[in-house]
């Protein structure tokens, strides 16, 4: 073989190429079908009823081995219900930034109340923006029914009586 | 032949043979075998054994059916398996019935992750349930106290917390309702549990029925930190764990410390904690100029104190500046202080505490440990008050030590707590002169068998005769003494230099003029020093009146400039308890923006006054270990998770020198004013704790009768150029003549009582 055949051969294969149909996809104006079990942008899910799914038990944050997840939890109350039962996320925040979308957060979660979408579109100018509040996550739905839910009843306390100064 | 071991007994467990003492339960002589066997009801602090959960159920060779290990003693030669088939199977359905009616609400309930009910399901168990009806269910939760609410779908009615309330505190607040299945915890009378001991129930509840509402969903175990830390508010120093969520403090959990606190904590020490975001907090130095106080910078600040104190000493000589001190100060901040007023200064007036602690030396070679009480057989408490309030968890101790069979003996006012405990005889004194009656006592037959398995508490302030009589008593018996210090780290500010004078003398040298300046450090003289109107005098005549304080106090209006200082949970240093045991204080978080450290702070201004100080702690307290006789020897490092008692000055051995007691009975009404436990700036920024204040003029039979009044009656009580209405609380076990109430300034002396006319319905 000498240095000119083998040269050629190789130009060859150039040349082909140019004559056939890029693969390229145009990826704004087009975009590629994920699989059904593609683990995109995260989710927050409510009950049919409007109230949050998620109770803020923090075991997402448990779970996550990026440790991107911050849920500060507070206690409903019968005026301000987000989710049955006592509980529920005050702040519910994921660090866009760091998530590794692993999916562990949906394996943990008792409730199903967070799952992993479709969405991987995420870029942002700011990190900042990155950080993506409950607001965010939770799925556009009606807006959380205010159940009404009788007080608790504190019989074990007595009102409370000024004593002397 | 070697002779048969009578105290301890040999035994299979598992295949293991393990000897033991004699009288030991299983579960114990599992553990010293290191075989877990699973409980929830068993916890050895609260009393005897009594099986109620029936998790741990063993397989004893010889005895058909399982047998709980809890309440099983040991004998020779018994075989016993846990972890075999049958036992097994028994474990399993005990759990699988525990789980029947427990909700499994896990993610939402606040013992999730640290539950013990939750960790041996996972160990133990089938697995899944055959239970398919629906669950009991309660109203929840419900609160019983303001501090704790209560979950009782949760409950497996393991009685931890109605034995905690029966046998440990006494306070018989928390029973069971109902029977059987359908039994119910709850307080008595359905009234809220207003008890000093309360958290602990929450601590001690092995499921989430019993929680804390400061703590309700803040924070989940893998999402906190506990920092090992003591706690600041009363000379006893229990060991705590400070939670850490997101750099706030979101709850205090006690350290079982067995020396000190045996794992039990008080409310006050529990539930404090929300003061460090109280708004009466001080964040920014503040300078009195035209326009009354303004904010200013730290170094600003500091440039001004160096400036004030240094033309102080200039134009008044040396010792013109006195330092009146809490006592509250970690001993690092105290050695700087004191270094600061020896050598920069020229050594004015130190004064530390309210008390001012004077006799204490004399005691050092007679003191006890607080575990000396676990031995005791005779316990000597002295003083006009419940213990409760200077002491706290004592109380929990010496009720053990009745249960245990030791005789308690209180001297004093009568009508406290310890007065009705049923091994406690009284031995009656008017305040002021319940050393005196502690001298009679012991050379009569009330105190007969004062021994060295004898403590004396002194519940009371300190002085150069209680220690004289003190001393001579423990002297001539060989018994051991505890006197009770009023601030947290009165001790360890005295060792570290930080302490010099009694108010009494701080005010003597005042009124004679040689003071001119004044740094109160975290004091509050003005409006909880007995002499307020004395101490109000120097500070509106001071040339300079600097106040270092966490909180704006009653002395604030006279002060020239005020520093902001951090809290004990803000604080690296050590602090000496009642005992002696130096131990550390560690920062669980930072003080708030613009609070500087309290040992930087003094250092800083050492500096600024030529001095060369360090400002780390560790070299603070080596510094102290190098000039201070009483940390002589001990190292930071030494100190530990527990603390160290440095053995305390063996003393002469010579008899000192017999007391001198005036004679006689006050005449009158004696009117016993005492901080009550519930008092001061961390409570009043702590409000769920507010329903613990002990309201109520407390008055003697014979004085309620002779005046008319029974309880609730209002009555009015003057003493100290005061005079003060409220409800009377007639106390039939009180001493004739004398009327105590929780004040802001301790009192003790004349007053006046009369029945007060009918309040008007302007309330």
């Amino acid at each position: 073989m000498s240095p000119v055949t083998d040269n050629l051969k190789g130009f060859s294969v150039t040349f082909r190429h140019l004559f056939r149909k890029p693969v390229t996809q145009q990826f704004p104006e087009y975009k590629r079908p994920v699989y059904p079990r593609f683990r995109g942008r995260h989710r927050l899910h409510r009950h049919e009823n409007g109230l949050e799914k998620c109770v803020g038990c923090s075991l997402c944050a448990a779970a996550c081995p990026a440790d991107c997840i911050r849920v500060v939890a507070a206690e409903n109350t019968p005026e301000e219900r987000y989710s049955p039962g006592e509980r529920y996320a005050r702040i519910y925040e994921i660090n866009m930034s760091r998530c590794i979308f692993c999916g562990y957060c949906e394996l943990a979660c008792p409730f199903d109340a967070i799952t992993l979408g479709h969405d991987y579109e995420l870029a942002e100018m700011s990190r900042d923006a990155l950080v993506y509040t409950k607001q965010m996550l939770l799925e556009p739905g009606p807006e959380a029914r205010r159940t009404p839910v009788a007080p608790v009843d504190p019989y074990d306390i007595p009102a409370q009586e000024d004593g002397p100064a | 032949m070697a002779t048969v071991e009578t105290d301890t007994v040999t035994l299979s467990i598992n295949d293991r043979e393990v000897t033991v003492p004699k009288g030991m339960s299983l579960v114990e002589a599992a553990a010293e075998a290191g075989i877990e066997v699973p409980v929830f009801c068993y916890e050895p602090r609260l009393g005897a054994a009594v099986g109620a959960c029936r998790m741990c159920l063993v397989e004893i060779e010889g005895i058909p059916k399982l047998q709980t290990a809890c309440t099983t003693p040991v004998t020779d030669g018994m075989v016993v398996h846990s972890h075999s088939d049958r036992a097994r199977e028994g474990q399993d359905a005990v759990l699988e019935f525990l789980l029947i009616n427990h909700p499994l609400d896990c993610p939402i309930c606040d013992k999730g992750g640290e539950c013990p009910l939750q960790d041996l399901t996972f160990r133990y168990g089938p697995g899944s349930t055959r239970m398919t009806l629906p669950k009991r269910t309660h109203t929840k939760p419900v609160p019983i106290s303001p501090l704790i609410k209560l979950d009782r779908e949760r409950c497996i009615l393991c009685y931890r917390c109605t034995r905690f309330s029966e046998d440990v505190s006494g306070d018989l607040q928390l029973v069971t309702e109902h029977r059987g299945a359908n039994s119910i915890i709850t307080t008595f009378e359905g009234r809220p549990y207003d008890g000093e001991f309360s958290g602990n129930v929450t601590e001690l509840c092995p499921v989430g029925a019993l929680t804390s509402i400061s703590y309700r969903f803040r924070g989940r175990p893998w999402e906190i930190q506990n920092i090992p830390t003591v706690c600041g508010e009363c000379p006893i120093g229990c060991n705590t764990y400070a939670t850490i969520r997101e750099g706030q403090v979101a709850r205090v959990l006690s350290r079982n410390n067995p020396a000190v606190d045996d794992g039990w904590l008080c409310d006050r020490g529990r539930y404090t904690f929300p003061s460090l975001e109280s708004e009466q907090r001080i964040t920014t130095p503040l300078i009195r100029g035209g326009r009354g106080l303004e904010p200013v910078d730290g170094s600003t600040a500091l440039d001004h104190i160096a400036d004030r104190l240094r033309a102080a000493v200039e134009r008044f000589g040396p010792g013109s500046v006195a330092i009146i001190a809490s006592g509250d100060q970690t001993s690092e901040e105290a050695h700087l202080w004191a270094r600061i007023q020896e050598q920069a200064l020229g050594g004015g007036p130190i004064v530390c505490g309210p008390e001012g602690g004077a006799g204490w030396g004399e005691l050092a070679a007679h003191s006890a440990t607080i575990a000396d009480l676990d031995d005791a057989d005779l316990i000597v408490v002295a003083g006009a008050t419940d213990l409760v309030h200077r002491a706290p968890i004592l109380e929990l101790r010496i009720r053990r030590a009745v249960d245990r069979g030791a005789r308690v003996v209180t001297i004093g006012a009568g009508a406290t707590r310890l007065d009705t405990l049923h091994a406690a005889e009284h031995v009656s004194a008017a305040p002021g002169t319940t050393h005196a009656a502690l001298l009679a006592a012991s050379q009569g037959v009330a105190l007969k068998g004062l021994s060295d398995r004898s403590v004396i508490l002194w519940n009371g302030r300190m002085s150069a005769p209680v220690a004289t009589v003190l001393a001579h008593v423990a002297h001539a018996s060989g018994c051991r003494v505890l006197p009770t210090p009023l601030a947290a780290n009165e001790l360890g500010c005295q060792a570290a230099g930080l302490g010099t004078h009694t108010p009494a003398e701080a005010l003597e040298a005042v009124e004679q003029g040689r003071v001119k300046a004044v740094v109160l450090l975290g004091a509050d003289p003005v409006g909880g020093w007995p002499g307020g109107d004395r101490w109000r005098g120097l500070m509106e005549r001071a040339f300079f009146a600097l106040q270092v304080s966490p909180f704006q106090t009653g002395s604030s209006g006279w002060a020239t400039t005020i520093v902001p200082s951090p809290m004990p949970l803000e604080k690296e240093g050590t602090m000496t308890n009642i005992e002696g045991r130096v131990q550390r204080l560690r920062a669980a978080v930072p003080p708030p923006p613009g609070v500087l450290d309290g040992i930087v702070l003094a250092a800083e201004l050492g500096r600024r006054l030529g001095l060369d100080m360090p400002d780390q702690p560790p070299a603070v307290f080596a510094d102290m270990a190098g000039s201070r006789a009483a940390f002589a020897g001990l190292t930071w490092a030494g100190i530990g998770e527990r603390g160290v008692r440095p053995e305390p000055a063996s003393g002469s051995g010579q008899a000192p020198p017999a007391p001198h007691v005036a004679e006689g009975e006050p005449e009158g009404t004696i009117v016993v004013g005492y901080r009550q436990l519930m008092s001061g700036p961390t409570v009043e920024g702590a409000p769920a704790l507010h329903f613990q204040r002990r309201s109520g003029i407390e008055i003697s039979h014979d004085d309620a009768q002779q005046i008319g009044v029974a309880t609730g009656d209002r009555v009015e009580v003057s003493f100290a150029g005061a005079s003060l209405t409220g409800a009377a609380l007639v106390q039939r076990r009180l001493r004739r003549g004398v009327v105590r109430l929780a004040t802001a300034v301790p009192y003790v002396g004349p007053g006046e009582l009369r029945a007060a006319p009918e309040e008007t319905a302007d309330a």
